[in-house]
């Protein structure tokens, strides 16, 4: 659903909406920030190069300025990277891999975020800083997040809406469910 | 019934037969190959063996200013060795940054199908014929000397290069590349930003390869007079010392397994951890890649 919405793969059948724009069309430079399960991180630069591609996806002009870079380092500096900030990304944990492609979502100051687990991974303090990170930036940007979460008490936790995707359908119902309900 | 072990073992044999059927129709007659080894003796005996070394020594003309030490210096070997290892290295490098940016239109995973055929067209015609015949081209062109090597190489290298940099940017992994598209990067930003570093140690290592081919092919293309070793070859077979054409081919031999000793010790930096494991002289005969 996710790879649909973020113009990767084209809907079977109808039409997606992604903030005005019927797809497919090539995606507005910057308007939404993916944080794919398999992150699609560049494993062999560093993190902060991986966040500055965010930074710049955000920004109109493909150079470098230096309002950019300071986007990408306050990002960094959010999910407490800092102090690996040159450390090449097939060096760090998975939970720090995480954290850098969510920087770099940040670090883009996207209009709509897709997510898919992007707390899985991460030890329960750092799991609690990152979701207080993002979601303080949904807050104060105005913007939208999907996220795709298997942990339905999480997903609570952090939704205004929950959509259960039952056998590969959405179930309509918006509705207290337990994880054994879950097929897909 | 027809099992898939006879099927498997028909085909083998059916194989091998064909293959000597082939072979009979070109040898001819097999009598004539009865009298072949003696002749190799012979000649190894009278023409080859011992080999000349005066090739390592300075020429008469012009006078030898280096240290008695260093006279060598001053040899058609040394020279021709060098010539051919400088044709290589600029071949080498002026082939790879023209073929990298081809490379990445070529990619199908980067580009359009019509883009992607019309750069592989280019660089399969710049690979169809061999760096030599690329030479002869060049020697007309711009005359003898080592410029016509250069220019044969280059050619040769975007060719080669850039099919084997095409091919491993379509094997990197797809999912860095969609991401960068969702987000709305420009195809330059994609390849300047997520390809070159992701596949750098792919690019770098088959670099390196590259320079260690032209090394080896660098010495066939004095022949047709583009320069390098290849040249004083070619004089002395004209003139039939083959003694002194086995201490070049010796010296190059030598040379190569030089060459590709830094180049596997090289290649061997550029891992996918990126850590030196040391390689060793065995891996000049196997592949680069086996340990001890």
């Amino acid at each position: 659903m996710l790879r649909t919405i973020a113009g990767i793969v084209s809907p079977l059948e109808g039409n997606v909406e992604v903030c005005g724009d019927l797809l497919p069309q090539k995606p507005k430079r910057g308007r939404l920030g993916y944080v794919p399960q398999r992150l699609g991180l560049v494993r062999h630069a560093s993190i902060m190069h991986n966040v500055m591609l965010g930074a710049n996806a955000g920004s109109s002009t493909i150079f470098h300025s230096s309002e950019v870079k300071k986007k990408a380092h306050l990002a960094i500096e959010r999910m407490g990277l800092t102090d690996k900030i040159l450390e090449p990304v097939r060096k760090l944990s998975g939970g720090q891999q995480r954290r850098v492609a969510t920087a770099r979502t940040l670090a883009q100051e996207p209009k709509l975020i897709l997510a898919d687990e992007f707390l899985s991974e991460l030890d329960e303090e750092t799991m609690e800083m990152v979701l207080k990170e993002v979601l303080e930036y949904v807050r104060k940007s105005g913007a939208a997040l999907i996220v795709v979460e298997h942990d339905i008490a999480r997903a609570r936790s952090m939704a205004d809406r929950l959509l259960v995707i039952d056998d590969g359908r959405i179930n309509p119902f918006i509705r207290e469910v337990t994880a054994m309900e879950i097929k897909v | 019934m027809i099992t898939i072990k006879n099927k498997i073992l028909f085909l083998f044999f059916g194989t091998i037969f064909f293959t000597f059927w082939l072979l009979d129709g070109m040898v001819n007659h097999w009598g004539r190959l009865s009298g072949s080894l003696g002749n190799l003796i012979t000649f190894f005996n009278e023409s080859l063996w011992p080999p000349d070394w005066s090739v390592i020594k300075p020429q008469a003309y012009p006078v030898c200013t280096a240290y008695p030490l260093f006279d060598f210096t001053c040899s058609t070997a040394w020279i021709g060795m060098i010539e051919t290892i400088k044709i290589a290295f600029v071949a080498t490098i002026l082939g790879s940054i023209i073929s990298l940016p081809l490379s990445m239109v070529a990619a199908r995973n980067l580009n359009s199908k019509g883009a992607s055929y019309f750069i592989r067209f280019i660089l399969a015609g710049a690979r169809s014929l061999p760096s030599i015949i690329w030479a002869i081209f060049f020697v007309i062109l711009v005359g003898f000397g080592p410029f016509a090597g250069v220019l044969a190489m280059t050619i040769y290298t975007v060719g080669y290069l850039g099919k084997l940099q095409y091919e491993a940017i379509e094997g990197m992994n797809n999912i860095p590349l969609e991401t960068a598209r969702s987000m709305g990067l420009s195809k330059f930003e994609i390849a300047i930003g997520v390809v070159i570093p992701e596949m750098a140690n792919s690019l770098i290592s088959q670099t390196i390869f590259m320079f260690e081919y032209n090394v080896r092919h660098g010495t066939v293309i004095g022949i047709v007079g583009a320069g390098g070793i290849g040249y004083y070859i070619n004089l002395y077979l004209k003139f039939l010392q083959y003694d002194k054409v086995i201490s070049y081919l010796i010296i190059i031999f030598i040379v190569v397994l030089v060459i590709d000793f830094i180049s596997i010790s090289a290649r061997s930096l550029f891992n996918e951890e990126g850590d030196l494991s040391k390689p060793s002289w065995w891996g000049v005969f196997g592949s680069p890649n086996s340990k001890k």
